[in-house]
């Protein structure tokens, strides 16, 4: 039996071969297209940036130029002027919005019948509403009460009393401050109640009335 | 085995194509496609940078067109205050104030003894001058009470801007309540 190849040309496994050859083949053209693949979208990306940016800078500078003309076309002393009188009418405004009748109104709702109302100055200072009432009572009890009242009310906060004198009759004149929300709600019924035994009726002329 | 260079010699054609793709693929993706994937990331960034850019220039102009717009408004409305809500000129608040009050007061039965009128000019930057009324007024606490509301609730541009009460030392003596009004009216100088 002879055992060695006698051919010139010795036999190999053409199958093997051509199967391997046509795996690298595939996956080598695989590459390639998605190497051009990518190629291609990446030019495509660079030129629609650089078109965006091209657009997008254009865009800001004809933006920023109208917005130049278009301030340059304010007169900055005339929009000084008027942004001065603006807040000065807004002021006055709001002056006129202040509502005595309201004010008014809880005050004739939480006040006991032994405090007597003497003067009432209302002020505005960096948009805060404070309301000077001086009171006079012949003691300070009925005061305290009606600064309570006024803050359980809702018509006041940070309601205090800042100055009191003793008069000739030996009633006390008190200053009251406190910052006015507006005119609160309703006394709760067991205030209400209270109040109905001490304060004269719905006619109350208590504000300086005899 | 076979022999390499027999199996090279056999497909000599398509072992040149292939390696030939494999050279291109190399050079692509080294040469090309890594500085082009570079440059593409530098350009997003630019082109982030440009819209927000032109966002912010938007915005600049935005508020550019609603100040000037604003301004007009707010000129106009001024106007209108200054012309229907608030007394035109001096005379006119003095006819609100020396006249129409004191009817006011008599039309709600209080009465008065003394009247003081004032007038502040307008402060640095301001334009309104203020026309003050000092009144105090005698009679009942219902009648004093319509007399504010009225005043809050009328036409005429008054503001009270303090009350005093006072209370007579007899039982039936009147109520006393010393009122400071202001009304306005822009200076005639003013802007």
């Amino acid at each position: 039996m002879l055992r060695g190849n006698l051919s010139t040309r010795p036999f190999y496994n053409e199958r093997a071969v051509q199967v391997g050859l046509a795996v690298v083949t595939a996956v080598l053209a695989a590459i390639t297209l998605f190497t051009a693949w990518q190629l291609l979208s990446l030019t495509a990306q660079q030129r629609d940036l650089a078109g965006r940016i091209a657009r997008d800078e254009s865009r800001a500078n004809e933006l920023r130029r109208e917005a130049t003309r278009v301030r340059g076309r304010l007169d900055p002393q005339l929009l000084n002027s008027t942004v001065l009188a603006t807040r000065e009418a807004n002021q006055v405004i709001d002056a006129r919005t202040f509502s005595w009748t309201a004010l008014f109104n809880v005050l004739e709702r939480t006040m006991p019948s032994e405090v007597q109302l003497l003067s009432v100055t209302p002020s505005v200072q960096n948009d805060v509403l404070t309301v000077q009432l001086l009171v006079n009572a012949k003691r300070v009890e009925p005061v305290g009460a009606f600064m309570d009242r006024l803050e359980a009310a809702g018509a006041f906060v940070d309601l205090r009393s800042v100055e009191e004198q003793t008069q000739e009759d030996g009633s006390f004149n008190v200053v009251c401050r406190g910052r006015y929300l507006g005119p609160g709600t309703r006394l709760p019924v067991e205030d209400e109640a209270d109040d109905a035994a001490a304060a004269p009726t719905a006619d109350r002329s208590r504000a300086g009335e005899n | 085995m076979v022999p390499t260079a027999r199996l090279i010699a056999d497909r000599r054609l398509l072992f040149s194509v292939l390696t030939l793709l494999t050279v291109l693929n190399v050079v692509g993706l080294i040469a090309v496609f890594g500085p082009l994937r570079v440059r593409v990331q530098t350009l997003a960034a630019r082109a982030a940078a440009a819209s927000s850019v032109a966002q912010r220039a938007a915005r600049e102009l935005n508020t550019a067109r609603q100040t000037s717009a604003g301004s007009v408004k707010a000129v106009g409305d001024l106007q209108r205050f200054y012309s229907e809500i608030l007394p035109v000129n001096q005379p006119a608040s003095r006819q609100m104030t020396f006249v129409r009050l004191a009817q006011l007061a008599r039309d709600v039965n209080l009465s008065y003894d003394a009247r003081r009128f004032g007038q502040d000019p307008p402060e640095k930057g301001q334009v309104l001058t203020r026309a003050t009324l000092e009144m105090s007024v005698y009679g009942d606490y219902r009648a004093l009470r319509q007399f504010i509301y009225r005043l809050e609730t009328g036409e005429d541009f008054v503001v009270i801007r303090d009350l005093t009460v006072a209370r007579g030392s007899e039982t039936n003596d009147p109520l006393e309540a010393a009122l400071l009004l202001s009304t306005y009216f822009k200076a005639p100088d003013g802007p």
